[in-house]
């Protein structure tokens, strides 16, 4: 088990004052049986008039706020303090076959394929085309095992894909990403599920954070971590486990998850509607901290 | 009409509404046929032209997409109803209560524990892979107590044996009551004769039902509950019936930028304040309802409107997402989700469905691909239904390959011959394929049928597809009472005591904004036809030489602009050495794309007529009709020559109808905020036209200027008054007096500003007490400038041949009265242009 605290802190600046401003906020990391939440702690600035927390579809705390007097920047703090435990990583070669998994989901009767089969279906931000498929057969032959094959696509992504933040924006889609072969862990994210989705395999998109290491000897820097986004595919005897595609990993104790849903719209960390404004500057500073280093002042 | 019935032979393949198989009226059309047998075809002729002269008159249209002729397709009405007999009406009003249970208890279902995906009743793609499921609206509002269909409406076919089949289900956001009420209002005024003495149920009380339910959907306020009508706005393609219902309701008709969610509550934004709402009647599709929460890019709805229902302050009626379930796959799952959810067998049947994402469903449809109509399952854009039989061997290797790669996405319906029923038509009386469009309303725990509903029919005879988009016509919906006595009142039966008041709805700020532009550009448009109608007649009286031309100069200039016009100049082709001005006319005429033509300035009367259309009275709206037609006349004879007579009788009788319409504001409407507001936007207009216009004439002495000072005066309308008061003395201080200082003239630039100040001061939210606003502080200038004006220095100061006192006033004026008009914009319409971002 680990502890952290993660603090991300998101400015917007308008060029005119906002008159209204509706956010809507998936910051507060879930709580479940890879991690707990132990305390949250959401600062807004200038004071909204109203903030509500509910659970959105896919089982994500989620805030709504208002801010409804004239404002030209907005400040949005979240302080998390995320306890993460050490997950049993199952033997990829002996996981569950992709056929046998494809069987389990599509038969009501088991417990979580209600819930697992939604995660099969292509979404807005995961469609696929006959090349995707064509990679897809590739991987997942009916007789491999699921976690083996998704650790050979996310080799191959490594292999075959450069990560590079000039090259895509949050609008590129999964096809052009595929044809420029260099993207964001969230390009890399959107790709991996389309491919597995293509074949009718349940996996998840995962919002959250991993904990960087500073070069040696040197403090850790404020505001030097961003967002992170990778995937959960569902082992059928196991529950869902989280792989990393940007670096090629299962995923153990470094990362934090936010949230889960079907593809980024799902779990998008703010997004809102403002009257007024008009042009708009967006600054992020996100700091993934081991708790005792923060304790210490050692960001 | 004996003879006329006489000649009608339907197929004998299909049912037909009016003959049985014996070639026989059915008993539902016996006291209809006796009737109508005895008229001459004449008087059924007349009558139905009547019926297009009632639409025509009251506007009643339908907006077709993509169509040139824009928001105007007039609504078409066959003579001949549709009747159904009463155990007919009630057995369907029956079998559709358990169908919309039954949608009911789905909707639920989907949208909370989805126990009917676990029991394997329900495909998981028909949720998870539909487009329509708004996964938001999920646990939005466990507590709400109304069901979250509460206006439902179907189309049925009747199938060869008599029975009737559901071709589609209309759960999200139904259209069509208002236009069945339309035509039942015209049955009532063409044929009051022959509907009396048929024995019809009256729909009233289905209106009253309607408004019943709305307000009872509501949680807070629920003694007096405000209820609007959220419209997609003028473009959608029923806005027409969507301002029918919210006038004869009495909801406010409100767009999504009219609507704010301010601490978790939906609040109307009005010129007196922002008033809370309690229901909402959406006429807008489930995905656009909230950019917060579902489609992003949506402009037609409320940002926070899905946390203010969350939070349990607003309903919204049909609940958001109920839309889901129009997909045509939901069809062949009905049966069995009616037997497992309420164990009973479902008695409104669809038309057969198979979904391809079913292995021995797939093996059939592609086996009888030629009898199948072949449908996306869900609702997408993109790919239409197309019919199995109609597609070539190459489109039906494409679409077997397609239901191969991506069976879940496909359905196939089975092709039902539909009936047929009488229509009238010129050479006789023609059969037609149609399908009833019925609704229902939630009362008193259970559903009520309308009596009566929406027939539309096919708009050519070998036709099945049924669609308002291509031109098709309509029919009223009659019930036949077993017992003829029973007669409603058609006006609004009150439920209560009537408390007088003297006040109306507040003003929604975006409907007085429309009414201000209305106001302003009734006035541009009579400007632009007063203006143009003098240079033609100049053209028309006299031959260009020198004189003449010089005196049309500052006429030209206010048509443009003295900087345009000397633009102009440069290029102009010459003709007998004088530019050629009627390309300049042309342009200012016809050009629909030049922003300042009466082309253009009509355009833009007419789309802020319709923006407030609810809130006028039908004979303004008659009037504004009768415009439209002279400007769609125009475009599609374009550039005929303009010097004619009959440019001018047209534009004569165009400046009747602005003369009416005035009429109509001046004398019929009440003293209230709307009417302020459309005299202000006249005022502004005409004060500015008459400054700039002035200015133009007298800036500099030209050589025939009497002839300017002449025609200046007949273009104010203020001849007669400055012959009354000097004779033939024409004098640049008297028409100088006439047309700016002196207040008795209407036209007169003072009258204007007197007008804007007085308006000014009775708008809400002026306070007497209050030491005077910006906004009142400008307006007493604008007067008292006018006012304290002395002719003399502003005649005589001449510097550089120009009277520079006058392009001071008049540049100052000018100025202040766009300032002031900002202002009076920014305090009452500001609705705030909602810019969205999509963040993160």
């Amino acid at each position: 088990m680990r502890e952290f605290i993660v603090q991300h802190k998101t400015q917007y600046s308008y060029n005119t004052s906002v008159m209204v401003s509706h956010q809507s906020a998936h910051l507060q990391p879930i709580s479940n049986s890879h991690q707990t939440c132990r305390s949250f702690d959401l600062h807004i600035h200038p004071e909204p008039s109203t903030i509500s927390q509910h659970t959105d579809f896919f089982g994500n705390p989620t805030h709504i706020f208002s801010i409804e007097k004239a404002h030209s920047d907005l400040e949005v703090t979240a302080l998390s303090e995320v306890q993460v435990f050490n997950p049993e990583i199952p033997n990829p070669t002996k996981s569950v076959k992709n056929q046998e998994v494809l069987e389990y989901v599509n038969n009501m009767d088991n417990m979580e394929s209600p819930n697992a089969i939604q995660f099969t279906f292509p979404s807005e931000w995961t469609p696929n085309n006959s090349e995707i498929y064509e990679i897809a057969k590739k991987f997942y032959s009916p007789r491999s095992p699921f976690l083996q094959s998704t650790l050979n696509l996310c080799d191959y992504i490594q292999k075959n894909f450069e990560f590079t933040s000039d090259a895509t924006d949050v609008n590129t889609s999964v096809f052009e990403f595929l044809k420029m072969k260099r993207g964001v862990c969230q390009d890399f994210t959107h790709f991996m599920l389309s491919v597995i989705r293509s074949i009718g395999l349940p996996a998840q998109y995962v919002s959250g954070y991993l904990l960087t290491n500073p070069p040696n000897g040197t403090p850790r820097l404020l505001g030097a971590d961003a967002s992170h986004a990778y995937i959960a595919i569902f082992l059928p005897d196991y529950g869902w486990i989280n792989l990393d595609p940007t670096n090629n990993m299962i995923c153990e104790d470094k990362h934090i998850v936010v949230g889960y849903g079907r593809d980024y719209n799902d779990v998008s960390v703010l997004s809102g509607t403002v009257t007024g404004g008009m042009e708009q500057k967006l600054n992020i500073e996100v700091t993934v901290s081991p708790k005792e280093d923060w304790n210490r002042g050692n960001h | 009409m004996r003879e006329f019935f006489h000649r009608y032979k339907p197929d004998k393949d299909h049912f037909d509404e009016y003959l049985n198989t014996d070639g026989l009226p059915r008993e539902s059309w016996k006291r209809f046929h006796k009737i109508i047998s005895q008229f001459d075809k004449s008087d059924i002729l007349k009558r139905q032209e009547t019926i297009e002269r009632i639409i025509q008159e009251n506007g009643i249209t339908y907006n077709i997409y993509d169509d040139n002729l824009g928001q105007s397709h007039p609504w078409m009405m066959d003579i001949l109803p549709m009747m159904l007999s009463n155990n007919e009406f009630l057995w369907l009003e029956n079998a559709l209560n358990q169908r919309i249970r039954l949608f009911n208890e789905v909707l639920r279902d989907i949208y909370s524990q989805r126990n009917l995906i676990r029991a394997g009743i329900l495909p998981p793609e028909l949720i998870f892979a539909n487009p329509g499921y708004q996964r938001a609206c999920s646990q939005l509002n466990p507590q709400q107590n109304h069901p979250p269909i509460q206006i439902y409406a179907a189309d049925l076919a009747r199938s060869p044996d008599g029975r009737w089949w559901v071709v589609s289900d209309r759960l999200d956001a139904p259209s069509g009551i208002g236009y069945a009420m339309e035509n039942r209002f015209i049955t009532n005024r063409v044929m009051p004769d022959i509907f009396k003495n048929t024995g019809v149920i009256r729909v009233q009380s289905f209106f009253n039902k309607l408004r019943e339910s709305l307000t009872s959907a509501a949680v807070n306020n629920k003694e007096n509950p405000k209820v609007v009508l959220l419209t997609p706005g003028p473009a959608n393609e029923t806005y027409f019936e969507q301002s029918f219902l919210a006038r004869n309701l009495d909801f406010p008709l409100v767009e999504g930028a009219d609507l704010t969610v301010r601490n978790n509550r939906v609040f109307l934004k009005t010129i007196k304040g922002m008033e809370p709402v309690n229901v909402i009647w959406r006429r807008v599709d489930s995905s656009f309802c909230d950019p917060l929460e579902l489609s992003k890019d949506s402009l037609l709805g409320v940002p926070g409107l899905l946390n203010a229902i969350r939070e349990g302050n607003v309903s919204v009626v049909n609940g958001i997402g109920a839309g889901v379930l129009e997909s045509a796959v939901f069809k062949a799952f009905l049966p069995n989700l009616c037997k497992h959810l309420f164990n009973e067998d479902l008695m409104m049947p669809s038309l057969a469905t198979w979904w391809c994402g079913q292995e021995s469903e797939r093996a059939y449809v592609l086996q009888n691909f030629n009898k199948l109509v072949i449908k996306p399952a869900f609702k997408t854009s993109g790919f239409k239904s197309v019919f199995g039989q109609n597609l070539s061997a190459e489109e039906c290797d494409f679409y077997n390959s397609w239901i191969r790669n991506e069976p879940t996405k496909v359905c196939a319906q089975e092709m039902m011959t539909r009936a047929t029923t009488p229509v009238f038509s010129k050479n006789g009386i023609e059969s037609r394929h149609f399908l009833l469009r019925v609704f229902l309303v939630a009362h008193n725990g259970s559903y009520s049928m309308m009596p009566g509903g929406l027939t539309r029919i096919t708009n050519a005879p070998d036709s099945m597809k049924v669609s308002m988009q291509q031109g098709g016509q309509s029919k009223d919906t009659w019930i036949l009472a077993s017992d003829t006595s029973k007669q409603e009142q058609l006006l609004m039966p009150n439920s209560g005591p009537l408390h007088l008041q003297r006040n109306m709805n507040a003003l929604p700020s975006r409907v007085a904004d429309h009414i201000f532009w209305f106001g302003r550009y009734i006035e541009r448009t009579e400007h632009m036809v007063r203006l143009l109608r003098m240079l033609i007649e100049i053209r028309l009286d006299e031959n260009v030489d020198e004189f003449n031309y010089q005196k049309t100069i500052p006429f030209f200039e206010s048509l443009t602009s003295p900087f345009k016009f000397k633009e102009f100049l440069k290029s102009a082709p010459l003709r007998g050495g004088f530019p050629k001005t009627e390309t300049l006319l042309e342009e200012y005429f016809w050009n629909s794309n030049q922003t300042s033509s009466l082309q253009s300035t009509i355009r833009a009367m007419i789309n802020n007529a319709y923006a407030v259309k609810e809130r006028m009275s039908l004979d303004t709206w008659f009037i504004i009709s009768r415009i439209q037609k002279i400007y769609q006349g125009h475009l599609s004879v374009e550039k005929a020559p303009i010097f004619r007579q009959s440019t001018l009788t047209e534009l004569n009788e165009l400046l009747t109808f602005l003369a009416g319409i005035n009429g109509m504001a001046s004398e019929n409407m009440t003293r209230y905020h709307d009417w302020r507001l459309l005299d202000l936007g006249k005022r502004f207009e005409r004060l500015n036209n008459i400054i700039a216009i002035t200015e133009n004439s007298i800036i500099r002495d030209r050589p025939n200027q009497r002839d300017i000072l002449y025609h200046l005066l007949i273009y104010a309308d203020s001849l007669y008054t400055y012959r009354g008061r000097y004779l033939t003395n024409m004098k640049m201080e008297g028409v100088l007096d006439l047309l700016w200082v002196d207040e008795t003239n209407p036209r007169s630039a003072a009258y204007q500003t007197n007008k804007i100040l007085d308006h000014i001061r009775n708008l809400p939210q002026f306070s007497e007490n209050r030491p005077s606003s910006t906004l009142e502080k400008l307006a007493i200038q604008l007067y008292s400038d006018l006012r304290l004006l002395e002719i003399d220095p502003l005649v005589n100061t001449i510097e550089n041949g120009k009277r520079i006192e006058i392009e001071k006033f008049a540049d100052k004026t000018l100025s202040t009265s766009y300032e002031l008009s900002e202002i009076l914009q920014n305090q009452y319409f500001a609705h705030g242009k909602t810019g969205e971002f999509n963040l993160g």
